[in-house]
């Protein structure tokens, strides 16, 4: 199993070069550069010039992304070695302007919008953030959704499984963007509960991602848009637990379990239940990992400073480092996530062997 | 394992995460005696340094009692580097904490600020400023002490300058000092090194050529500005430019802080770092979260300044703004902020209360459908005229817009120096007393040109998307259908950054539409910055690819001269041609739609960045209605 973890770390390696040399491309393939605008207007040529210089965007595209990947110094290292190589000369010219050290050194690189900011900084600002909201969600979503999917479940067809149903449906079919308002209306503006928008807690995190109180302080900001966050997807978890455990409880070693006499209760939470986590966990890895590294429209409407607005507006912006930063952020933790998943598959059940 | 132990597991992980965060507080210190969480404080958060300095003996008042005034920031400032700012969130909370040369009044006419007077030698190709000597530099440090960092100089000013010109600062806004003699030889330094072709791909030769040695030093110091003396600056023009005062007055030709700068470098501009010379500096930035700045003791007129905290948080959607205000948690519905939603227009006009603390107010920006001029059928004068009179401009403004625009017939917004809004008879076309006669005329430009009803005209509008604009589209294409029954016309929307390489001069006709929607904000008050900046037949901004030979002439005319009076009848001329060639329909003038809490008294600058030191607060009112 530990050549196993191994094996597929190192080949996460190059998935995430390649993915980061897709967005590289995707992203100067669209029309309209980061430098093309100001505001609403187009920019000066000469202006735009000096821009392109001073971010290296005059560099051809494979020393961008050598920079990109081992750092402007390294490029401009190889350059000086072999000055013969193309486009070396314009390399070097700017090679000194100390834009990035490189993915491999951690360096994320330089955004273009935010002047004198780094990626690395934009990341650490947001990302506790919304992982930390992600995850109360994502908690909230499993202590409402994995229950609500077991009782429906185990009394199919009765009020119960209706009721928990249609509450499923309208919890997947009411979109963030009406829950969001519609919640601040009813609490904040009518009943004068909890905020409108913000975060209680603010950097410095502890180790980078826990808030330093988790008094009330904390929570008349949290609570909001967690419910948001939270209701789709205890939907979603509900409905899940719900089809899986209906299937396993018609397994044979089910009915093997009942005719050794076992306790009801432990044939649905050990035997049953726990098998038919397996589409629920691999349906909530990608989840967790989307809610965790922030959600555009809920982080809005609660004017929360988490990192999904970099998502949308890095690419309004042409921001290309930052845009690249936050996908590098979004896969590897996907990558992770799926790790994750495929090892719980061996814990949820016995018959998975890794070799 | 039993069900119950199931869940159990699950709210065992909540509790041991929550413990686990709250056990890790203890090292991290917290405010000191912890009072009331009140709504001041629970904005406050130790900083590091915070804790490591030494407790101060002089007590600073509590934030609770400091007088502030609560807004949220629509965006994350880009910048407060006075030579990088572009947008306006950054210019407002620079105008708070820095002054120049310049600055404006609240009829957008530029005044005396750090200069005290100012004159033009006869060619008008020497400007020289006088500055006053009682501007201090501020240095703010997190524990809210002040520190005098002297005079404000003239070499402040000239280093200022040069600094926005610099290639490695790469600003946006360095172009608009192109007018400085060497200015735009020096800004282009590093690119114009940079863009050499060096291998000829042709032939595959390489030729080595020698890296063209630029020395920035001596373009730096070919740059037309220079310190006289401590108290006076002398600039040197390529060119005549009757508008320089103007430029004076933006924040890229303010005094910049040298020596915080050279040891902060990119990190000068934050708070604890930054050293500012205005009423206000920077009291905290925690990035994309909250900006506050905070009255500067040390300001020669601090006796007359009231609000002593001004800021609030980051918060991207004016909706969510709307809300926090009807629940007194902000102040204000305008710059830095948002201004009101238009989805709430109707109600507020509607409510008693809040319909009284609606204000609106002319703002210098411009909305406009331009036409590609050389784009047939938009080639001719007579189908751009008929285009442009059969937009109802009034209804369009009461029933889709709503913020009491006015209707536009020249380019220039009033407000502008050498504006023609008074003059109904300049571009008299669009709006006539009755909307019914401009139909009528335009019914018959039509049919002069060779499209009776419209008849075989097929026309593209193109917008970028947004939903206000798609509005505005839509019903601007059902008063041309109306108008037109025989024309067939059709509306696209491009995302924004394609969309304005769509319009580009350079994009080939073909793939164009024939009308488009555009706006324009005035960078500095003067029609140069509009007729001349956009619609100058060698413009970038030009994409209507209007050309009129007269008309790049009283341009380039009005910018040379110094006279006022002649530059005024010169740009009087240059939009009477332009209105009666209609390159463009304009639309409306943009106005603010901005709303104040009845305890708030403000000062109003039609250019970005309200005074806000000349602002005042009914303190009692406000904690009374926040109390509630």
């Amino acid at each position: 199993m530990f050549a196993y973890i191994i094996r597929r770390i190192l080949w996460s390696i190059p998935v995430l070069i390649l993915l980061a040399l897709t967005v590289f491309v995707l992203m100067r393939a669209i029309p309209g550069g980061p430098f093309d605008f100001m505001g609403d207007k187009t920019m000066t040529p000469a202006i735009r010039k000096n821009l392109e210089y001073r971010f290296h965007l005059d560099w051809p595209f494979e020393w961008q992304f050598t920079s990109y990947i081992l750092g402007d110094d390294v490029a401009g290292g190889m350059c000086r070695a072999m000055s013969f190589l193309p486009g070396c000369d314009v390399v070097q010219k700017s090679a000194g302007l100390g834009i990035s050290k490189g993915l491999i050194r951690g360096d994320l690189g330089m955004a273009f919008r935010l002047r004198g900011r780094t990626v690395n900084e934009m990341v650490m600002e947001t990302f506790p953030i919304s992982l930390q909201l992600g995850s109360i969600a994502t908690v909230l979503a499993l202590l409402i959704g994995v229950p609500a999917g077991t009782m429906a479940a185990l009394k199919q067809n009765s009020l119960i499984d209706y009721g928990a149903s249609f509450i499923a449906i309208l919890g997947l079919s009411i979109p963030p963007l009406v829950m969001g308002p519609l919640l601040i209306w009813i609490f904040p503006l009518t009943l004068d509960l909890f905020k409108v928008a913000g975060w209680g807690a603010k950097p410095p995190f502890i180790l980078g991602v826990f808030p330093t109180s988790l008094g009330q302080d904390f929570w008349i900001y949290a609570i909001l848009p967690a419910i948001t966050l939270g209701t789709g997807f205890s939907a979603a978890i509900a409905r899940l637990t719900r089809a899986s455990l209906l299937q396993v409880i018609r397994e044979d070693y089910i009915r093997t379990a009942r005719a050794k006499g076992l306790r009801e209760q432990v044939i649905i939470v050990r035997h049953a239940l726990k098998n038919s986590l397996i589409p629920v966990v691999t349906v909530l890895a990608p989840l967790v990992v989307a809610v965790v590294t922030g959600t555009f429209v809920v982080e809005r409407i609660f004017g929360i400073p988490g990192m999904g607005r970099h998502f949308v507006d890095s690419i309004g912006n042409r921001d290309y480092p930052v845009i690249t930063g936050v996908t590098l952020i979004y896969a590897t933790l996907l990558v992770a996530g799926n790790l994750f998943v495929d090892l719980m598959y061996g814990w949820l059940d016995p018959r998975i062997r890794y070799d | 394992m039993s069900s119950k132990k199931f869940f159990l597991m699950f709210v065992l992980i909540t509790v041991l995460s929550l413990v686990a965060a709250q056990c890790g507080s203890a090292p991290v210190p917290t405010a000191a005696p912890k009072a009331e969480p009140t709504k001041e404080e629970a904005k406050v958060e130790p900083t590091k340094e915070e804790a490591k300095a030494e407790p101060t003996k002089e007590e600073v008042k509590p934030e609770s009692e400091k007088i502030t005034l609560d807004t949220i920031v629509g965006t994350e400032p880009r910048s407060f580097d006075p030579s990088k700012a572009t947008e306006t969130t950054s210019i407002f909370f620079i105008r708070q904490m820095f002054v120049g040369l310049a600055a404006f009044d609240e009829k957008a006419n530029v005044i005396p600020s750090l200069a005290t007077e100012w004159k033009s030698s006869t060619d008008g190709l020497k400007w020289t400023f006088k500055l006053r000597n009682d501007i201090h530099w501020v240095h703010r440090s997190t524990d809210g002490k002040y520190e005098d960092l002297g005079i404000v100089k003239a070499q402040d000013v000239v280093y200022g300058v040069k600094r926005t010109l610099a290639p490695d600062t790469a600003s946006e806004y360095a172009y608009v000092l192109y007018l400085i003699q060497g200015a735009e030889e020096f800004n282009t330094a590093g690119a114009a090194a940079a863009t050499e072709p060096v291998t000829d791909t042709k032939t595959m030769t390489e030729t080595v050529v020698a890296t063209p040695t630029v020395d920035i030093k001596q373009l730096a110091d070919n740059v037309g500005v220079k310190a006289i003396d401590d108290t006076t600056v002398e600039f040197t023009l390529k060119q005549p430019a009757g508008y320089f005062p103007n430029i004076a007055a933006m924040w890229v030709t303010f005094p910049m802080p040298e020596k915080a700068i050279t040891e902060y470098g990119e990190k000068w501009t934050e708070a604890g770092n930054i050293v500012t010379n205005g009423p206000y500096t920077l009291k905290e930035w925690q990035h994309q979260a909250s900006v506050y700045i905070e009255k500067n003791p040390l300001w020669v007129d601090a006796a007359k300044v009231q609000i002593e905290v001004f800021g609030g948080p980051i918060n991207q959607e004016a909706s969510t703004a709307m809300a926090m205000y009807e629940k007194n948690d902000i102040d204000i519905m305008a710059d830095p902020g948002w201004p009101t939603p238009l989805a709430d227009l109707d109600r507020i006009k509607g409510d008693p209360e809040l319909s009284k603390e609606l204000f609106i107010a002319p703002r210098l920006c411009t909305y406009y459908y331009g036409f590609i001029n050389t784009k047939p059928p938009f080639d001719n004068v007579k189908v751009r005229k008929a285009f442009s009179a059969a937009i109802d401009r009034e209804s369009l403004i009461k029933s889709v817009t709503k913020g009491e625009q006015l209707p536009a017939h020249s380019f220039a917004p009033p407000g502008i120096f050498g504006n023609v809004a008074d003059n109904k008879a300049i571009g008299s076309y669009m709006i006539m007393d009755k909307y019914a006669d401009q139909v009528t005329e335009a019914k018959k430009l039509l049919a002069e040109a060779g499209y009776p009803d419209g008849a075989g005209l097929n026309v593209k509008l193109m917008h970028n998307t947004s939903e206000d604009h798609a509005q505005i589209a839509q019903a601007i294409q059902s008063m041309w259908i109306e108008a037109f029954p025989k024309a067939k016309i059709t509306i696209e929307n491009q995302e924004f950054a394609v969309y304005l390489t769509t319009l580009l001069p350079a994009t080939a006709d073909a793939d164009k539409p024939d009308i488009y929607r555009m706006g324009w904000c005035a960078d500095y008050p003067d029609s140069n910055n509009w007729l001349n900046e956009v619609f100058h037949s060698k413009s970038v901004q030009n994409y209507s690819k209007f050309y009129n030979k007269d008309f790049d002439k009283l341009l380039e005319d009005a910018a040379f001269e110094s006279d006022p009076t002649k530059r005024l009848k010169l740009y009087e001329q240059a939009e009477k041609v332009f209105m009666d060639e209609a390159g463009i329909a304009p639309i409306y003038y943009y106005t603010y739609v901005n709303m104040y809490k009845p305890w708030v008294k403000i000062v109003r600058s039609p250019v970005t960045g309200d005074p806000v030191d000349k602002w005042t607060i009914d303190w009692a009112a406000k904690k009374a209605a926040r109390g509630k």
